[in-house]
């Protein structure tokens, strides 16, 4: 009893200190700490017989928010009904219908963006959610600087391989050769330029807003902090998951736009030839 | 002088750039809004041109901003 005391007391007196130490504002050196607090390395190693396999901060937010969308996914598809919907089949048949309007207002028709739905809904709420997970002091995904550009390189094999399998082979063809086929290295840089595009916003967003955040947890670490991340962390993530969406959603559009136009001229000029003869 | 040089450079372009396409996305929301009071109808086809062009002009800010954070944490 007596030493539970004493322990008791001992661990209070630690604690508290720490917790000053923590809190009390100022009296920090600003840039040793903004530069130690980014650290990319492995925090863990998982080791399977011969392989050690690296475990980085980033990975573990976005296996975290994996699950999220698993549990969430599972959670939504329980009670669909026809008739009589309940708030959160109304919810969910809302977001659907607006990512289909979006990718209809980009020259997709209704089959294709039912096909096009699926990758591009799921990159939108990933991004969103691995990046909010900050507010619960895990690491935010995208503050790795390797998250977004394999995002953007999936993003771009997601643009190829569905222009591929709405238009087949030859529909992509004519989707490079689109207003004269002189145009053809213009068209083919464009899928190098895209993904830099898309992982340099996202990038800049997240890691600018992390070091915002750092700053102000140095100076004031108390409440203002969290009043702060509504915006850097949750705010900025679900724009910059918008944006991703909306952005590879219109590229495959303008991929079958593309490809329209030039069966139409295609089409035109075979009928213009057939007048003449 | 090296640090310092540095500092100035990672200001100056955060600055610079952040300025211009601040004053360029104003201009642009500034006509959107009078189209869309002139013409309520089109309302949300402006909408939607103007969120485009916004996320365009702000890539190229955030561009300045991940070169001012690589002079800052680089040098």
């Amino acid at each position: 009893m007596v030493v539970g005391k004493a322990v008791l007391s001992g661990f209070s007196r630690i604690f508290f200190n720490r917790l000053w130490e923590h809190l009390k504002p100022g009296g920090r050196d600003l840039g040793e700490t903004i530069r130690s607090s980014i650290d990319f390395s492995p925090i863990w190693t998982i080791r399977v017989g011969k392989l050690s396999i690296p475990v980085t901060g980033a990975m573990v937010s976005l296996v975290v928010s994996a699950l999220i969308l698993i549990v969430l996914g599972m959670w939504l598809r329980r009670g669909l009904r026809k008739h009589k919907i309940s708030g959160k089949q109304a919810l969910a048949e809302k977001l659907y219908l607006v990512v289909i309007n979006l990718s209809e207002s980009f020259g997709m028709n209704r089959r294709q963006a039912e096909t096009v739905l699926p990758w591009t809904l799921t990159l939108g709420l990933y991004i969103f959610v691995s990046n909010a997970i900050a507010v619960v002091q895990l690491p935010a995904a995208a503050m790795n600087p390797a998250v977004p550009f394999s995002l953007a390189l999936f993003a771009v094999a997601l643009i190829i391989v569905m222009g591929i399998r709405l238009l087949g082979l030859k529909g992509f063809w004519y989707s490079l050769i689109d207003p004269i086929p002189g145009l053809l290295p213009f068209n083919l840089l464009d899928y190098l330029i895209k993904p830099v595009s898309l992982a340099l916003r996202l990038f800049g967003n997240v890691f600018g807003g992390f070091i915002l955040l750092q700053f102000v947890k140095t100076v004031v670490p108390l409440i203002f902090p969290s009043i702060l991340g509504l915006w850097f962390d949750v705010a900025a993530g679900l724009l910059q998951a918008v944006i991703f969406m909306y952005l590879t959603t219109s590229y495959i559009g303008e991929v079958v736009e593309k490809s329209n136009n030039t069966l139409e001229r295609i089409a035109q000029k075979r009928q213009l030839s057939e007048e003449k003869v | 002088m090296e640090k310092s040089l540095v500092a100035l450079a990672a200001a100056l372009a955060i600055g610079a750039v952040g300025s211009i396409a601040a004053y360029a996305i104003s201009k642009m929301a500034g006509k959107a809004f009078d189209s869309m009071a002139r013409q309520p109808e089109v309302a949300s086809r402006v909408q939607t041109s103007l969120t485009i062009a916004i996320v365009f002009i702000e890539t190229c800010a955030i561009y300045a901003l991940v070169v001012s954070l690589l002079l800052v944490f680089v040098f």
